[in-house]
């Protein structure tokens, strides 16, 4: 290697920008060179060339079984590698050492994760996690200098159960976040609760006082379903009640009593993301007449009745104005046309005539 | 991936409670068992991390099968820190005060169990008689034997340490509420 390290070095001196990067790979070579066969480095070593061969592979079009194989070999070399160079030079915070983990993810990350643009862990990935830690970081006291199986002396025993305990309980943790996610994913009005809001200003003074969470604000603030509710609503209601003749018009409003659950039905139904997600039941759809004169106004509430961090609760209110439009006829009241108005936003309260 | 509501508070106030409960239990059972310093400690931490584990994992086994309604006043109260009106409303008082006794009992009988499992599987003998306790009596009993079984004597310490440490834990919660109240 020395002659080599000599010519390079004289080569580098030539090209002035050259020097410290052709030095920085001499070094990265020498560090893992291996001593002799049985080392981390070729575990290294051979987790680089199958993840060259696997690229290769892939970009002449082998079969996937090959390409497959490849990819897992050089993930599982890397795994083991990387094992074996962290217990011959244990990385320690705080007195535990970190090697375990970073195997332990490694591993969990092969079997569990998955490649689609960038990496997908999914949950079971976390929850395994730490088990995987500690299984591993339990191994070498299970194995004899013969390379048998042995149960460990009764000394070593106390810190593999605290180990275990901890690392059990660091799963418990990971289970409970996906736990809370599910929830949220459920019922997503959840998210756009005013105690989320960063603003100070906007909140009101709700603050956030879960003993439990944090919240990290999202760069989109989500939107609560109330609007879409509403939405749906107001095309219902044009459909039912646009160039009706107007006194059947009335009629309908003053059925409006009977018709009110049917038509929160309707909306719900037709609203495709409330299928999919478990809250509709805590959605309160309501309709309110009111007569302005000789044309009438109808006040579309869509009421939260599910967990919040106000007490009085909140509701969303859309206006629709429903006007005379001549038909054409003769002495005739003229049918009905419905124009509504954008949703409102959060309104904190429930209105009196629901109690 | 890493979403926007994360349970680091949850995680915070257990590693604190957790801290607590082993320092209290582990002065407990050191006086109580005569045991060293490093035993107690160990001893305390490894039922208390036990019992902890072991009531995550009935919490997140059973969260699912709960009635709808009390899974809503679940997720009111992690979320929010209050319970909302429900038909659950008017048992709330009664279901907390109910839990903290079945709590309390469930764990000191993990408790217990873990800490003969814990012997057991160091290797040291259960049934042998750790130092008897002094005997204050000035005139002979009737009873024969002067020193209570270890076995007994073991799950009342563990039963003290119990109390104990659910009380600290009392105390600390009841101070949150005090101040978050002010």
């Amino acid at each position: 290697m020395a002659p080599f390290n000599n010519r390079l070095n004289e080569f580098a001196k030539t090209i002035p920008l050259l020097g410290p990067f052709l030095g920085l790979i001499v070094f990265l070579i020498n560090f893992l060179k291996p001593p002799r066969y049985f080392a981390w480095s070729t575990l290294i070593w051979l987790s680089l060339f199958s993840w060259v061969m696997a690229f290769l592979a892939s970009s002449v079009e082998t079969a996937p079984i090959t390409r497959g194989f490849l990819s897992t070999m050089a993930w599982v070399f890397l795994t083991l590698g990387i094992g074996w160079w962290l217990t011959e030079r244990p990385v320690r915070i705080l007195g535990l050492s970190l090697g375990p983990w970073l195997t332990g993810g490694l591993a969990c990350a092969f079997l569990f994760g998955s490649w689609n643009g960038n990496f997908i862990f999914p949950p079971i990935a976390f929850i395994v996690w730490p088990l995987m830690s500690a299984a591993i970081a339990a191994l070498p006291r299970f194995i004899s200098p013969t390379f048998t199986l042995q149960t460990p002396a009764p000394p070593a025993r106390q810190e593999l159960v605290i180990l275990l305990l901890v690392n059990l309980l660091f799963s418990c943790w990971f289970q409970f976040h996906f736990m809370i996610q599910d929830w949220l994913r459920d019922y997503p009005s959840l998210l756009s609760d005013p105690s989320f809001l960063r603003d100070p200003s906007l909140r009101s003074g709700n603050f956030n006082r879960s003993a439990f969470i944090f919240y990290l604000e999202p760069e989109i603030q989500k939107p609560s379903k109330g609007p879409a509710l509403l939405e749906r609503a107001e095309d219902i209601l044009i459909k039912e009640l646009d160039d009706l003749p107007w006194t059947q018009m009335e009629r309908w409003l003053l059925n409006l009593e009977d018709k009110a659950p049917i038509l929160e039905a309707r909306a719900m139904a037709s609203t495709k993301s409330f299928s999919e997600v478990e809250e509709a039941s805590l959605w309160d759809l309501r309709a309110k007449p009111l007569s302005m004169g000789s044309d009438y106004r109808l006040e579309l509430l869509a009421i939260w009745q599910g967990p919040s961090s106000i007490s009085e609760g909140y509701h969303f209110k859309k206006s629709c104005s429903i006007t005379r439009q001549p038909d054409g006829k003769e002495n005739s009241p003229g049918k009905a046309q419905v124009t509504c108005e954008p949703p409102s936003g959060q309104i904190l309260g429930v209105p009196d005539f629901i109690r | 991936m890493f979403a926007t509501v994360f349970p680091l508070r949850a995680i915070l106030f257990q590693i604190l409670f957790l801290l607590v409960a082993i320092a209290i239990e582990s002065m407990v059972l050191r006086h109580n068992l005569k045991l060293s310093y490093k035993t107690s400690v160990e001893y305390a931490a490894s039922i208390n991390l036990l019992s902890a584990s072991v009531g995550w994992i009935l919490f997140l086994g059973c969260e699912p099968l709960f009635p709808e309604e009390l899974q809503h006043q679940l997720m009111s109260y992690i979320l929010f820190d209050r319970f909302f009106s429900n038909s659950l409303t008017q048992n709330i008082a009664v279901g907390i005060i109910l839990s903290g006794f079945v709590a309390f009992f469930i764990t000191f009988w993990v408790k217990n169990i873990s800490l003969n499992g814990l012997l057991l599987l160091l290797g040291q003998n259960l049934s042998a008689a750790s130092t008897p306790r002094p005997n204050k009596r000035s005139w002979p009993t009737r009873r024969s034997e002067q020193h209570e079984q270890p076995t007994q004597s073991r799950a009342r310490a563990v039963l003290q340490a119990n109390a104990y440490s659910f009380s600290a834990i009392l105390i600390l919660l009841l101070l949150r509420v005090i101040t978050q109240t002010i």
